[in-house]
């Protein structure tokens, strides 16, 4: 019964090492992928610069701003009876 | 006699196993019992980590859920120079691969003194990552979190920077510091002897870094910053600044600076490109603080907007002789005229009017001299006159011996602007998920009349005075000039000024205000030359993209 006790509690001790290995490689992964997102938003911030979007509209598409006198706006309140 | 040396072996055999055992025996006793407590703690340091767990940094958003400052993961590479084998060899393909100096590298890895040396901190991680695949003995990596602004120079000056150790160290990241830098964390980890986690005996979980959410736009504050740079350009100026702010609230929507830099390379940018000009630097205001003193009369009722008054080209007021920038004769003008033709004669009789201790109180009751409790560090005051001369009641009026912050003037022209009240600027919306906490102070300057004929007089200056060049086809611009001599060693320059313009629109329902203030322009000096166009470039494309519809016909 002694011998059945300490195999069942070296086989326990064996996968909470087990475990706690995966937990770590999974920790490090975890670490990873946050840098990755971390990289991705970044970069996300950098592209979603309005003024970058601007020289990049205005260099490759020839893009550029309306002119603000040429803008006309419609007043659609309900006119009272 | 065999059978005896046998038993004598036996004895011999056995007293040795004996001996053997017994010294095993004590030997334990001697580990486990006397010295246990000192081989645990060895034990402890060799498997046993104590880790700091860095807290992220809270990003900065605009007003549009843009990220204006953002934590990146970055790899910090170190080395022990112990363990370094052949540091001659090593050091060229550290130095290629991190985009070093070689010759800086080799001396961290000679150095044979020290067990710790860093190569690089908050190294680009995919470098970092190249070196390490080399499994160089003596060099050791760990990830670390570095600040970027992902929208470069705009606006550094506002954001500040965070340091090396992710501490703010100027602008906004120093005062949010508390709320953005978090709590780190600690852990007490196992490990064996490949380093495999085994084990964690304590466990802080770090708490990241609070959000913050600015009230700044970023397409305003680049258009901002693009009309400012050009404006300085154009007149080979010394440097600019330009706030633009919402008149209702006080919300600042762009705070420019220019010269401007890149946020990502604070190290190595002058510190004095690094302040922000709008809220920390005083300058001589000149014509727009003409408005104090017309404000004033008009409030305590001495004078109406049509009240006439007799003018000569110049005044003698103690021991100086003061007179109007254009030449002229003697003319008759009305309180509304001395406003948009910018009359120092005008100007000075109606502070006469008003007299010294009257002038003072509404100096200070539009808030000149104290600061405005924006919500940034380095906050200047202002500078009231310490001494009144015989010669004040002729400077102080059109803005001489009297030093205000652009912020402090932009929100003295938003309150008139806002019905004559005076709402507190602000750069923070709100931080993380909770609306704000401080409520932001309001106070009446000058009655909802008083502010719209004070509004009808500076839509005059625009209209047919000083500042005809802020006009915006579509919309009533309100607006003053301002042209100041700087004071120099000898009383006031002749040869450098501060030229700027003060405004807001639509007139008839603000919902901008922009003030633009160029320092030493060269070419030409006025205000209504060098900044008012500056106003009407920052201000029309900023109209159009709120959506803000016209009050006036376009032709």
């Amino acid at each position: 019964v002694a011998g059945v006790l300490l195999a069942g509690i070296v086989a326990l001790n064996v996968a909470l090492l087990r475990l706690n290995v995966k937990l770590d490689r999974l920790n490090n992964e975890r670490e990873k992928l946050r840098a990755g997102n971390a990289a991705i938003a970044s970069q996300l911030a950098s592209a979603a610069a309005s003024p970058l979007i601007q020289n990049l509209a205005q260099k490759r598409l020839g893009l550029v701003l309306a002119d603000p006198a040429t803008t006309r706006y419609i007043d659609i309140t309900p006119r009272s009876r | 006699v065999s059978g005896r040396l046998a038993n004598r072996r036996i004895r011999l055999l056995l007293a040795i196993f004996a001996l053997a055992f017994g010294g095993t025996l004590l030997r334990a006793v001697w580990l486990q019992g006397v010295r246990a407590q000192s081989l645990g703690q060895m034990a402890a340091k060799q498997h046993r980590q104590e880790v700091t767990i860095a807290a992220g940094r809270g990003a900065i958003y605009d007003s549009t859920g843009v990220q204006l400052a953002i934590g990146e993961q970055a790899t910090t590479v170190y080395a022990d120079p112990m363990q370094i084998r052949d540091a001659t060899t090593i050091a060229p393909i550290v130095a290629r691969l991190l985009r070093l100096k070689p010759k800086g590298v080799l001396a961290k890895l000679a150095d044979r003194r020290l067990g710790f040396v860093y190569i690089e901190r908050k190294a680009d991680p995919a470098r970092a990552a190249a070196l390490a695949k080399r499994n160089l003995t003596g060099l050791g990596f760990y990830p670390e979190e570095r600040r970027f602004y992902p929208q470069h120079s705009v606006a550094a000056q506002v954001l500040g920077y965070a340091g090396t150790d992710n501490h703010g160290l100027a602008g906004l990241e120093l005062s949010l510091d508390q709320s953005l830098a978090g709590r780190t964390g600690h852990e007490t980890l196992v490990r064996d002897p490949f380093g495999h986690v085994l084990d964690s005996v304590t466990s802080t979980p770090a708490r990241d870094g609070t959000d913050a959410y600015l009230t700044i736009d970023h397409t305003i504050q680049a258009q901002a910053e693009t009309v400012l740079r050009r404006t300085v350009q154009r007149w080979h100026a010394k440097d600019g600044t330009a706030i633009v702010l919402d008149p209702r609230t006080g919300a600042i929507l762009a705070m420019a600076v220019a010269p401007t830099y890149d946020a990502n390379n604070f190290p190595s940018v002058r510190r004095d490109l690094q302040r922000n000009r709008t809220i920390t630097d005083t300058y001589e205001p000149g014509s727009t603080f003409k408005l104090v003193t017309v404000a004033g009369v008009l409030s305590t009722g001495l004078v109406t907007p049509r009240s006439a008054f007799t003018l000569p080209y110049e005044i003698q007021v103690a021991d100086r002789r003061i007179h109007d920038a254009e030449l002229r004769g003697t003319e008759r003008m009305t309180v509304a005229e001395i406003l948009s033709r910018s009359s120092n004669v005008g100007a000075i009789t109606l502070a006469k009017l008003l007299g010294k201790t009257r002038l003072l109180d509404w100096i200070s009751r539009f808030g000149f001299g104290h600061p405005t409790g924006i919500d940034y560090p380095g906050e200047s005051s202002g500078i009231l006159p310490s001494y009144w001369s015989g010669s004040s009641i002729g400077n102080v009026p059109i803005g001489q011996g009297i030093s205000v912050t652009p912020m402090q003037m932009a929100s003295a022209y938003a309150a008139i602007g806002n019905d004559g009240l005076w709402a507190q600027p602000h750069l923070i919306d709100h931080l993380g998920g909770l609306p704000r906490q401080t409520p932001l102070a309001r106070r009446r300057i000058v009655t909802p009349a008083i502010a719209r004929e004070l509004t009808s007089m500076l839509k005059n200056v625009v209209l047919d005075g000083t500042g005809r060049l802020a006009q915006i086809p579509g919309y009533h611009v309100a607006g003053k000039t301002g042209t100041a001599s700087k004071p120099d060693a000898h009383g006031y320059s002749t040869s450098k000024y501060v030229a700027s313009f003060v405004g807001f629109v639509p007139a008839t329902r603000p919902r901008l205000v922009v003030l633009v203030a160029v320092d030493e322009p060269k070419g030409a000096i006025w205000g209504g030359v060098v900044a008012a166009p500056a106003f009407a470039q920052i201000a029309q494309p900023t109209l159009q993209y709120l959506e803000v519809p016209p009050d006036a016909p376009l032709h």
